[in-house]
């Protein structure tokens, strides 16, 4: 359970490539005025979202947060489908309704992205319960940036799941900036893994520029939480190479920080190094797989360019069921 | 690509200077007066509200706060009630939620149960834009339903200055919303001793055949309506409220008995928002000045949607407005 | 070619202000140096170019509303043309 085979390695490493390349892609689109709204970039963040995946059965239930292309893309979501959410496009994942904050497949175990900081933690020990009440053999996810490490509602509900033992594991998807505002100014005590731990739940400090930690404490989160044995929290430290939102350039981070981060730190570079050192693939085929990568977003862009707007008639489908006997 | 710089266009400050003008103003006179939210010190605010301000004042005054809503607000309660006279920004107002037992079970009802005034105010961005379905509530009938709330809902740089100030010199809890659409728009302002009061509406554009009644950005809407009207023929005026709560009364009453053909506006879904209170309320007091039934004009009963011209569709237009003018006209 | 452009940023902002042109058509252009400046909701920005060449012609005059997204002008490389 400690390192990824040839198949999840490669899987992971194309995997983090697709997230990387769409949202380069996508920022640029945003800039022209292709996501209405604007969004949230998470280049950088790729093996924190791409780890936990690997670790997850594809129908374990996650939640999110406003920041979640890469963990939609990594949860199994095509390019397509979620690029076409960012131009809210009726072939978007949320039919375009969503929006990038709002990317989300209930059926699939993706109880969504959110606008509300630390909703998803919430949302997810929800379908935990859920998960218990029914007597399912699965976990679910909850999300979180460092940002809602200091919000009532998220330990509210990591202490319910952990009363409750529940199959439940918290992310802390820790970028370390909350918009502009760094984790250690806001956050008191620091040690966030200290700070879970008096919740009374396993909880771990880790590398999240590893995709292989990230799976390996994942695994082994999941594996306690399938056998009854509760929650655990997880803080993944990484770092996000653009600013909160796309466009901002904030004074708050220097460009050397940024640079340290994407020259020496770089998930996907590192895990290309291993890749190539387990000799797992060689340099070509990993080009190979960077030049498929490229087609497919190309080919996710064309795809919401030319898909049809929703029907401004359905502006009030489907906000209820229509059978509460009233007619409003 | 683009980088910030200092050059300013022109003369006449935004809205959002128009905020920082008229709070800095009261800073300097009050030294219990601080400002508490995300992200204020060193990025002004997510709309450049309070930019430059930290600089000035000192971090002391301008407090960056970790994302904790019910906390932020609790922090205003607590030192309002203490002496000082707290500014929490709560960034969108859509984040209110998070807090709404802080401003609704706590901040609004001690001065009733304690005696003690709670002298706070609470500013959000609000309004409809993009953004999607979290971060375009209009909650304007959760607040002005609140006994102990006031709410201030400015259209103009210079109702935004003097109406910040006002609210600092109140004693009570203001819900002080600005809204997304009129972040950048510009326009004069007024020197130290202007103030708006309260529960005075403003009329933004005189007429002779009909009334429009709104607030917000929803004012800008209606007087594009107006003008377009205007070319068919038809003279309408424009009244912007200004504050829900108090609510200008005498102003809509007398309108309602000048014109007898009133449209109400604004951006809510339309099922049991304030513009259902104006329209009762101004019925009841005027049914023999009414020509025919108030038209209220609204939004769907529906969460905004990411995409934008569902969301369009989904509130009140340029041709919906006009369209409810001619339909009071036909009486 | 790059296309310098207005972007799109925050919730509300459909269009910005042209308020100078800092270059003029055929002027040389050094990556990261200002081609125009703009208004827009918020604040008043800088627009760079992030590749040097020459500077083409203005598609929009000072205090032309330009919807964001819209490009103002391009930064020809040698050889190229508009």
């Amino acid at each position: 359970m400690s390192t990824l085979d040839k198949e999840k390695s490669l899987a992971a490493l194309r995997q983090m490539m697709v997230i990387r390349d769409f949202e380069e892609t996508a920022d640029k689109l945003c800039l022209r005025g292709k996501v209405p709204g604007g969004m949230h970039n998470s280049s950088g963040q790729e093996a924190a979202a791409v780890g936990v995946m690997s670790a997850l059965a594809p129908d374990d239930v996650i939640a999110t947060t406003h920041r979640s292309h890469h963990h939609t893309l990594a949860k199994g979501f095509t390019p397509k489908s979620v690029m076409a959410e960012l131009f809210a496009k009726s072939t978007g994942v949320s039919g375009g309704r969503g929006g990038s904050m709002h990317l989300a497949g209930v059926e699939r175990g993706h109880f969504g992205g959110n606008g509300i900081v630390g909703a998803g933690v919430g949302i997810a020990m929800g379908a935990a319960l859920g998960i218990q009440v029914l007597k399912d053999k699965k976990v679910s996810v909850g999300f979180v940036g460092d940002g809602g490490m200091n919000t009532g509602r998220t330990w509210e509900a990591i202490n319910m799941a952990v009363i409750y033992k529940l199959p439940f594991i918290i992310i802390c998807d820790n970028n370390q900036y909350a918009v502009e505002t760094f984790v250690g100014r806001v956050t008191g005590g620091g040690d966030l893994a200290k700070r879970a731990s008096g919740f009374g739940l396993p909880s771990f400090n880790i590398n999240g520029q590893d995709v292989e930690e990230v799976y390996k404490y994942t695994a082994e989160a999941r594996e306690r939480a399938l056998a009854g044995e509760g929650p655990t929290f997880i803080n993944a430290v990484t770092y996000r190479y653009y600013g909160h939102n796309v466009g901002e350039k904030g004074q708050y981070r220097t460009q050397e920080e940024i640079a340290e981060w994407r020259t020496s730190k770089d998930p996907i570079d590192y895990f290309t190094g291993v890749v190539l050192e387990r000799k797992f693939a060689t340099q070509q085929e990993i080009d190979d797989m960077r030049a498929s990568v490229r087609t497919e977003i190309d080919e996710a862009v064309a795809f919401a360019e030319s898909s049809p707007e929703p029907a401004i008639s359905t502006i009030t489908q489907g906000v209820d069921s229509g059978k509460l006997g009233i007619q409003l | 690509m683009s980088t910030d710089t200092t050059v300013k266009a022109n003369a006449t400050p935004t809205y959002s200077e128009a905020f920082q003008s008229g709070v800095r103003e009261e800073m300097t006179r009050n030294k219990g007066i601080f400002i508490l939210g995300t992200d204020l010190q060193e990025r002004g605010g997510h709309f450049a509200q309070v930019k430059g301000i930290a600089q000035e004042f000192g971090f002391d005054r301008v407090k960056d706060s970790p994302i904790s809503e019910a906390a932020m607000v609790a922090a205003g309660m607590g030192s309002a009630m203490y002496g000082c006279h707290p500014i929490i920004d709560l960034n969108f107002i859509d984040f209110s939620l998070g807090a709404m037992d802080e401003i609704i079970n706590q901040a609004a009802k001690i001065r009733f149960m304690f005696n003690k005034p709670v002298p706070l105010v609470i500013r959000a961005t609000s309004g409809i834009a993009l953004g999607g379905a979290h971060h375009c509530n209009s909650l304007e009938s959760f607040f002005a339903h609140t006994a102990g709330l006031s709410l201030a809902v400015p259209s103009t740089p210079m109702d935004v200055k003097g109406l910040i100030k006002t609210a600092l010199r109140n004693e009570d809890p203001v819900i002080f919303l600005m809204h997304k659409k009129l972040s950048g728009i510009r326009g004069e302002i007024k020197g130290d001793d202007y103030f708006v009061p309260f529960g005075k509406a403003a009329t933004i554009k005189p007429g002779k055949d009909a009334v429009i009644i709104s607030y917000g950005y929803s004012v800008v809407t209606a007087n594009k309506a107006a003008q377009a009207l205007e070319a068919e023929g038809i003279s309408v005026e424009v009244i912007d409220l200004r504050t829900l709560y108090p609510l200008d009364t005498d102003a809509i009453n007398a309108a309602v008995q000048k014109f007898g053909r009133v449209v109400v506006v604004d951006e809510a879904p339309l099922f049991g928002s304030i513009t259902a209170e104006i329209a009762a309320t101004a019925t009841e007091a005027n049914f023999g000045s009414l020509k025919g039934p108030i038209v209220r004009v609204g939004a769907a009963r529906a969460p905004l949607s990411a995409n934008p011209a569902m969301s369009e569709a989904a509130i009140p237009s340029v041709d919906s407005i006009s369209a409810a003018v001619k339909k009071v006209m036909k009486y | 070619m790059e296309e310098i452009f207005v972007p799109a940023l925050g919730m509300a902002m459909d269009s910005v202000v042209l308020l100078e042109w800092t270059k003029q058509p055929g002027d040389q252009v050094n990556a990261g140096e200002s081609i125009a400046v703009i208004e827009t909701d918020k604040t008043t920005l800088d627009l760079t170019a992030e590749t040097s060449g020459v500077l083409g012609k203005h598609r929009y005059q000072v205090n032309d509303e330009v919807p964001a997204g819209n490009t103002i002008a391009v930064v020809l490389a040698p050889g190229e043309v508009e």
